[in-house]
């Protein structure tokens, strides 16, 4: 099937396409915030979804552990101090390159493919799309938390 | 040209998209402070991306700046009316979800070229929206920490400051 065959050679390419994206990332005024991250540690966090893709998107993954995975992650963020926007650019980025590397890398050419292709496409937007909304929410929900610590100003009438 | 015939059948169906995307915003958790929303307000803004959707895919609505104007503001609105920010990004994800669903629904797509017209209007779709949504949480941040600076000088304006 191409979808997996798509999904194997985003897997396959995971080291390249990450290279791809970090640079992409800290060069961008949309995304400054990641330059003050080590650069590693960036590496290792696009790398785990590129190289896991087959989890993320084949394996039937629980929208549950998605809710799980990327709500910590986008409290994670917030801990760290990267603006959320920022976020939500990094999670767009990753997704606009792993579609940028099969157009670059594979040819469609029967309606059968082009369908997988759309199937696959959608499959991708999905996911990015529930990572996005998990990461805000969990990034909201520290928000929410620091606030009502504090004395209870304007802030939090906002929120209740 | 199939991409023409896809966006004009949006167009073309504006109505009866903004009433389905009404219905399941207002119905889901995921987004409930639209329940409380005045109906035709919400509507208006449904109606008035799918409607108008050539114009908004457009490369000139980018280039331009329009986008950025009108959906940094959208996240600011947003902020004043209390509504959380993971809300209305999903608001808009189901406002694009919807456009695609309705494309299935409506249009048998069978050949090489048709899918690859269909395919191109995806990825514009998808395009634009991510679009709003970066300059909807945008806005909305903006507005978050122009409050905390103004009154919460404790540890909430230090976390949003600007690691510059």
């Amino acid at each position: 099937m191409i979808s997996e065959k798509l999904v194997a050679l985003i897997m396959d390419n995971a080291d390249e396409l990450t290279q791809r994206l970090c640079k992409d990332l800290l060069n961008r005024e949309e995304t400054k915030g990641y330059k003050n991250l080590n650069k590693d540690i960036v590496y290792e966090r696009v790398f785990d979804v590129y190289s896991r893709l087959d989890s993320w998107l084949l394996k039937d993954k629980v929208k549950g552990e998605i809710h799980s995975h990327y709500t910590k992650l986008g409290a994670k963020r917030f801990s760290e101090g990267i603006p959320l926007n920022e976020v939500v650019m990094a999670l767009m980025l990753i997704k606009r390159h792993l579609w940028l590397f099969v157009l670059e890398k594979q040819f469609f050419d029967s309606s059968y493919e082009f369908h997988q292709a759309l199937e696959f496409n959608n499959r991708v937007v999905l996911f990015f799309d529930r990572a996005i909304y998990f990461t805000t929410m969990g990034y909201e929900e520290e928000l929410r938390k620091l606030i009502n610590k504090d004395e209870g100003g304007i802030i939090s009438k906002f929120f209740k | 040209m199939i991409y023409s015939k896809l966006i004009k059948l949006i167009e073309d169906n504006a109505d009866e998209l903004t009433e389905r995307m009404y219905k399941d915003l207002t119905s889901r958790e995921e987004t409930k402070s639209y329940a409380k929303m005045n109906k035709d307000i919400v509507c208006e803004r449904i109606y008035e991306v799918y409607s108008r959707l050539d114009t908004w895919l457009s490369k000139d609505k980018h280039k331009s700046g329009e986008i950025e104007r009108l959906y940094t503001e959208v996240g600011r609105r947003r902020f004043r009316e209390g509504v959380p920010l993971h809300e209305v990004v999903m608001a808009f994800m189901l406002k694009k979800r919807h456009i695609w669903l309705y494309v299935l629904e409506k249009h048998f797509i069978d050949s090489s070229y048709e899918l690859y017209q269909a395919l191109e209007m995806n990825n514009k779709v998808v395009l634009f929206f991510d679009r709003v949504i970066f300059f909807v949480t945008k806005g909305y941040e903006d507005e978050l920490r122009k409050v905390a600076d103004s009154k919460d000088k404790g540890v909430l304006s230090k976390l949003l400051k600007k690691k510059d």
